[in-house]
C-alpha cells in the first residue's frame, strides 16, 4: 500500500503563501521607492537617500511627528488610568452592571470611525475645547479606552482569583495583595495594550482629521494632505521612517514583555 | 467595619468618560443632523431653530443614494472576498501548521497592521501606477493592450479595501477554528465521513459565529472607510466617507454631514442585521441538505416510553 | 464479526522523538488487549495508527485481513472511544449516535432503529434529544460507546475513556464494560496508564516503554513472572532491594546494607548487569520481632507508620540506612507490632526475583503509586 500524499495540505499551504506576499508586497514596494532618487515617485530612476534628507529637514513633518507622538502619549495615559481599573472590574466584580456595559464597549468598538469623528468634532466645539492637543488626546482615547480595557479584562480572567485568595490567605491585605500580586502579573498585560493604542493612535487618521485644530497636525494628516500636491520621495521617507520607528518600539515592547512574562511565570510558579 | 461600595465603582471613571465624550457626542450628531446650515456664516455652524428631516431628504436623492449603494456594494463585495481569500488562510493556521510555526506566522499576519494604514494603502498607488511596474510587466507579457488603468477608480478602492482588511477578516476565522477540539475532527473520520462530510457537518458548523464575526466587524470598518477611497479612488471611487468629510470639512454643512453619518450608522446596522438573518438561514441550509438525522417521531415515542419506566 | 488487528514492526518517530520504536503486536480477535504505560511511552500513538490518525513511518497494521497501513481513519472498520470523548457539541445525543451510520447512507428508519438500541444498550435512551453539555462525565462517556458501538466495528479503540470519571463510577464502567465485550464479542484495543484497570479488565496486557514493548502476557503472567523490574514495579506495588548479583551464586543479591537474599526466580539479564534488585511484594512480606531463622530473606527496620487498608495493615519500615519498605500484613494473628518497633521482615526465597536494576529510575516513586504509602504521607 502506498503512503498517501496531502495534496490538499500543499496546495493550501501554496495559497497561504500567495496572501502572504500580497500582504507584504507593498510594504516592500514602499521601503524600496522610498530610495528612488527621480522627481517623481512612481519611476525608477537612481538609488538614494536624498528623500530622507528632505523629509527630516522639513519642519512642518517634524512638527507633525512631534504632535502624533504627544497625543498617542497623552491618549495612552487617559486609556491606561481609565481602562486597567475598569477591566479588572470586569474580571473581578462582575455584577447586573457587566453586561450592558459590555454592550457600550462593543458600540464603541463597532461604531465606524467616521460617525465617532463627526460627534467629537461637534461635541468638542460645543463644549469650548479648543486646545489642539487634547482634542487629538480625548478623540483616539476612547476606542483605545476600549481596547484596554478588553485586553486587561483577559489578562485578569486568566489569572483567576485563586493567586489573590491565596495571598490573602498568607495574610497579605486586599490592598497589598493588589499591588505585590495581581498588579505585576498585569503587567505584560497593561504594556501589551498600551503599545497597541499607542500604536492605533499614532496611526489614525479619520479623527485626527476632524477634530484637528490648525498648527496641531498629526503625522498621518501631514501625508495625507501632500498627497494632493503630488507624490514625491519625501512621502515614502517619512513613512518608512515611521515604520522603522514602529518596528523599534515593538521590539522594545517584545523584550520587556518577555522579561516580565519570566517574571510572571516564576511568580506564578512559586505560588502554586 | 466595612464601607459598601458599589461592584462596579472601579469602571465608573471608564464609563464617565464615554458618557461625555462617546454618548453625548452621538446625541449631538443626532441632534445636529435635524438643524439646518445658517445661510449666514457669522451665525455658527448650525440653525437648530426649527427642526426638520430636511436634510435626510437632502441625503437620500439619488446622486447620495448612489454613493449609498456603491459603498455598500464595495465593502460587501470586500467582506465576501477577504472571507473568501482569507479562510483557507485561517484553516491552513489552524491545522496544518505546527505549534512552534503558529505564533510566528500569526505574528506576520498581524504585522501590516502596525504599519500606517495609509503606507499600506499609499503603496498600491505605486504598484498600480500606470507608468509603474506592474502596468509595464503586464504590458510586456501581453495582458494589457495599454497602460494599467485601475488608479482612481472604483476597483482599486476595492483592491484597497480587500488588502486593507483581510487580516482583521483572518483572525477572528483563525480564533473560531483553533477553538474547535482536533477530536471532533478526528471522531467524524472514525465515524466513516471523509474530509468534506466532515467539514461541512462539523467545522463549518462550529466555525460560523467566528466567521460571521469577522465579516460583521470588516463590513463595519470598510463601509465607513475614508482613507483607501481618498487615496485609491479618485472622483470616480468615491464612497458615503468622503461625502461626509466633504459635506463637513470643505462646505462646512455640519447637519447635512450629521444626517448622512445616521443614515450610514442605520444602514449597517441594516445589513448587519441581514448578514445575522443569512447566517441562520444558512444553518438551515445545511441541516436541510443533510435531512434529519433520525426520525424523530420514532425515537421520541421510545424515549417517552423509557422515561414513563424510569419515574 | 470480531476481527483480529496485526502490528508488525512499526515505529513512528516525530523530529527525533521515538515515540513508537519497531513494535510488534498481535491482537486476537475477540480479544480484550490492554496497551499499558505510564504517558510518553508511545501507547496513544499506538493507537491513533491503528485508528488511522497517524501513519506510521515504517511497518505494516493489519485489521482482519485488510493491510490499513496508510488507509484514512473513514475507511477502516474500526472505531474509537476518545479520551475526551469528542462529542459533536452542536449535535443531540441522537444526533452524535446517528453521525456513523449516516455516514454508511442507512436509511433513515434503520439508522432510528439503530440509535434506539445503541442508547438503550447504555441504558441513556432517554435523554436522547439532549445535548452533549447537559450531560455529566459519566453519560457523556456512555453517549461515546453508544457511536462508536453503534457501526458494530470489528474492532472497538479505547483511548483511555474512562480516565475522567470518579473512583466509583470508573469502577462500574469497567465492570460493563467488560461485558459489553463479552456479549458483542468484539475486540478491544484499550490504552490506559492505570494497572489496576488493566488487571482488571484485559485478557492480555502490553506493557509499553519508551516507545517499546516491555512484556506482552495476560494479567496473572505479568503479576507473578514479570520479565523486568519495570514491569514488576509498574504492576501493582513492589519492594526492590538494590544491590549486586552474588558472583558464587547467581540465584542471591547481595543488598547494599550487606544482607544476602535468596531468590527462585532470575530475570533474563539480571545475572550480568552490574546493579541488580531483589524484589517482594509486600503482601508477601511477614513481621516478626525476633529474627527468623527458617532461612527466609530477613531485613530489619524501624516501622514509621501504619496505614489500615481494611483487611489487612500496610506497615512503613526504614531499614537503618534510611530505605523505605511496606509490608502489607493481615490483622488476625499474632500481636501485631505498632509504630516505633524494631522489627524483622522476612519472607521466603520462593516470593524473591531478582532483577536487573535498568529501567527502574525512570519510574514513577513508588510511594507515588502506592495508594496506602500516599495516605501515610499525608497523615505524617
Amino acid at each position: 500500500m502506498r503512503r498517501p500524499r496531502n495534496w490538499s495540505r500543499a496546495l493550501l499551504l501554496i495559497w497561504m503563501g500567495l496572501v502572504f506576499v500580497f500582504l507584504f508586497l507593498p510594504i516592500l514596494v514602499v521601503i524600496i521607492y522610498s530610495f528612488n532618487g527621480g522627481r517623481n515617485l512612481y519611476v525608477w530612476t537612481e538609488f538614494s537617500t536624498r528623500w530622507y534628507w528632505v523629509a527630516v529637514h522639513n519642519p512642518r513633518v517634524v512638527n507633525a511627528l512631534i504632535v502624533s507622538l504627544q497625543a498617542a502619549t497623552i491618549s495612552c495615559a487617559i486609556a491606561v488610568c481609565l481602562g486597567v481599573p475598569a477591566g479588572i472590574a470586569l474580571a473581578r466584580r462582575k455584577g447586573m452592571w457587566s453586561p450592558p456595559f459590555m454592550v457600550l464597549l462593543f458600540i464603541i468598538l463597532g461604531t465606524p470611525e467616521l460617525v465617532s469623528a463627526i460627534g467629537q468634532m461637534i461635541w468638542l466645539d460645543r463644549i469650548g475645547l479648543y486646545d489642539g492637543l487634547l482634542r487629538l488626546a480625548v478623540g483616539h482615547s476612547l476606542f483605545n479606552l476600549a481596547v484596554v480595557i478588553l485586553i486587561v479584562r483577559a489578562r485578569a480572567e486568566g489569572l483567576g482569583e485563586a493567586l489573590e485568595d491565596a495571598a490573602a490567605d498568607l495574610g497579605a491585605v486586599p490592598w497589598r495583595a493588589f499591588m505585590q500580586i495581581t498588579l505585576p502579573l498585569m503587567l505584560p498585560a497593561v504594556l501589551a495594550s498600551v503599545l497597541l493604542s499607542f500604536i492605533l493612535s499614532f496611526d489614525d487618521v479619520i479623527i485626527s482629521l476632524f477634530v484637528q485644530r490648525p498648527g496641531t497636525s498629526t503625522l498621518p494628516i501631514q501625508i495625507l494632505s501632500s498627497f494632493k500636491p503630488g507624490l514625491k520621495g519625501d512621502v515614502a521617507a517619512i513613512v518608512v521612517i515611521t515604520l522603522g520607528v514602529t518596528l523599534a518600539g515593538m521590539l522594545v515592547a517584545a523584550l520587556m514583555l518577555r522579561r516580565s512574562d519570566k517574571r510572571g511565570k516564576f511568580l506564578g510558579g512559586a505560588l502554586n | 467595619m466595612r464601607i459598601r461600595i458599589p461592584r462596579f465603582s472601579m469602571a465608573i471613571p471608564a464609563m464617565a468618560w464615554w458618557a461625555a465624550f462617546f454618548i453625548a457626542p452621538l446625541g449631538a450628531i443626532i441632534y445636529f443632523s435635524f438643524g439646518i446650515k445658517p445661510s449666514d456664516p457669522g451665525a455658527g455652524v448650525v440653525d437648530l431653530t426649527s427642526l426638520s428631516f430636511s436634510n435626510y431628504i437632502a441625503a437620500t436623492s439619488e446622486v447620495y443614494l448612489t454613493v449609498f449603494q456603491i459603498t455598500m456594494r464595495t465593502a460587501g463585495l470586500g467582506t465576501l472576498a477577504c472571507a473568501l481569500v482569507g479562510f483557507p488562510v485561517a484553516y491552513v493556521l489552524a491545522r496544518h501548521i505546527t505549534t512552534r510555526w503558529q505564533p510566528i506566522l500569526l505574528f506576520l499576519l498581524v504585522l501590516p497592521f502596525w504599519i500606517s494604514f495609509l503606507l499600506r494603502t499609499f503603496a498600491w498607488r505605486i504598484i498600480l501606477a500606470p507608468e509603474g511596474v506592474l502596468s509595464h510587466a503586464l504590458q510586456d507579457i501581453g495582458l494589457l493592450s495599454g497602460p494599467l488603468s485601475m488608479l482612481d477608480t472604483n476597483s482599486a478602492v476595492q483592491l484597497g479595501i480587500i488588502y486593507n482588511y483581510l487580516p482583521l477578516m483572518v483572525l477572528p476565522m483563525f480564533v473560531a477554528l483553533d477553538k474547535i477540539d482536533p477530536a471532533l475532527i478526528r471522531g467524524s473520520m472514525d465515524l466513516g465521513a471523509g474530509p468534506v462530510r466532515t467539514f461541512l457537518s462539523i467545522t463549518l458548523p462550529l466555525a460560523l459565529p467566528g466567521i460571521l464575526g469577522g465579516m460583521v466587524l470588516t463590513f463595519i470598518l470598510a463601509s465607513g472607510d475614508y482613507v483607501v477611497p481618498a487615496i485609491l479612488g479618485g472622483a470616480k471611487g468615491l464612497m458615503i466617507g468622503n461625502l461626509v468629510a466633504t459635506q463637513i470639512l470643505a462646505a462646512q454643512n455640519l447637519p447635512m454631514g450629521s444626517a448622512m453619518a445616521v443614515i450610514l450608522i442605520l444602514m449597517i446596522c441594516g445589513i448587519v442585521l441581514s448578514m445575522l438573518m443569512l447566517l441562520m438561514a444558512f444553518r438551515w441550509l445545511l441541516r436541510t441538505i443533510a435531512g434529519p438525522a433520525v426520525d424523530a417521531r420514532a425515537l421520541s415515542v421510545a424515549v417517552a416510553a423509557e422515561t414513563r419506566e424510569r419515574t | 464479526m470480531a476481527s483480529d488487528v496485526r502490528l508488525d514492526r512499526v515505529t513512528k518517530t516525530y523530529g527525533d522523538f521515538h515515540a513508537v520504536d519497531d513494535v510488534s503486536l498481535h491482537i486476537q480477535a475477540g480479544e480484550f488487549m490492554s496497551v499499558l504505560g505510564s504517558s510518553g511511552a508511545g501507547k496513544s500513538t499506538v493507537l491513533k495508527m491503528v485508528g488511522g490518525f497517524e501513519l506510521p513511518d515504517t511497518g505494516t497494521i493489519t485489521i482482519g485481513e485488510q493491510d490499513v497501513t496508510f488507509a484514512p481513519p473513514y475507511r477502516r472498520d474500526v472505531n474509537t472511544v476518545f479520551q475526551s470523548y469528542a462529542l459533536f457539541p452542536h449535535m443531540t445525543v441522537a444526533e452524535n449516535v446517528a453521525y456513523g451510520p449516516r455516514q454508511d447512507r442507512v436509511s433513515r428508519a434503520e439508522r432510528t432503529t439503530q440509535v434506539r438500541d445503541a442508547l438503550d444498550m447504555v441504558q441513556l435512551l432517554h435523554l436522547a434529544n439532549r445535548k452533549p453539555d447537559q450531560l455529566s462525565g459519566g453519560q457523556q462517556q456512555r453517549v461515546a460507546l453508544a457511536r462508536a458501538l453503534v457501526k458494530r466495528p470489528s474492532v472497538l479503540l479505547l483511548d483511555e475513556p474512562l480516565g475522567a470519571l470518579d473512583r466509583k463510577l470508573r469502577q462500574q464502567m469497567q465492570v460493563e464494560l467488560k461485558l459489553l465485550q463479552h456479549r458483542l464479542e468484539l475486540t478491544f484495543m484499550f490504552v490506559t496508564h492505570d494497572q489496576e484497570e488493566a488487571l482488571a479488565m484485559s485478557d492480555r496486557i502490553a506493557v509499553m516503554r519508551n516507545g517499546r514493548i516491555e512484556q506482552i502476557g495476560s494479567p496473572v503472567e505479568l503479576y507473578d513472572e514479570p520479565r523486568t523490574a519495570y514491569v514488576a514495579g509498574f504492576i501493582g506495588s513492589q519492594n526492590f532491594i538494590g544491590g549486586t548479583i552474588d558472583t558464587t551464586n547467581p540465584e542471591q543479591l547481595i543488598a547494599d546494607s550487606g544482607a544476602v537474599l535468596a531468590a527462585s526466580r532470575v530475570a533474563q539479564g539480571a545475572a550480568t548487569a552490574v546493579r541488580a534488585v531483589a524484589a517482594v511484594r509486600p503482601e508477601n512480606v511477614r513481621l516478626s520481632h525476633e529474627k527468623p531463622t527458617d532461612g527466609s530473606n530477613t531485613i530489619a527496620g524501624r516501622i514509621v507508620t501504619v496505614v489500615m487498608l481494611g483487611d489487612s495493615l500496610e506497615y512503613v519500615l526504614v531499614t537503618d540506612q534510611g530505605q523505605e519498605y511496606l509490608a502489607r500484613v493481615p490483622r488476625f494473628g499474632d500481636r501485631l507490632p505498632e509504630t516505633g518497633e524494631k522489627v524483622w521482615m522476612h519472607w521466603p526465597r520462593e516470593r524473591t526475583s531478582l532483577f536487573s536494576a535498568e529501567g527502574l529510575e525512570q519510574q514513577e516513586p513508588r510511594f507515588a503509586q502506592d495508594q496506602g504509602a500516599q495516605n501515610s504521607r499525608a497523615a505524617g
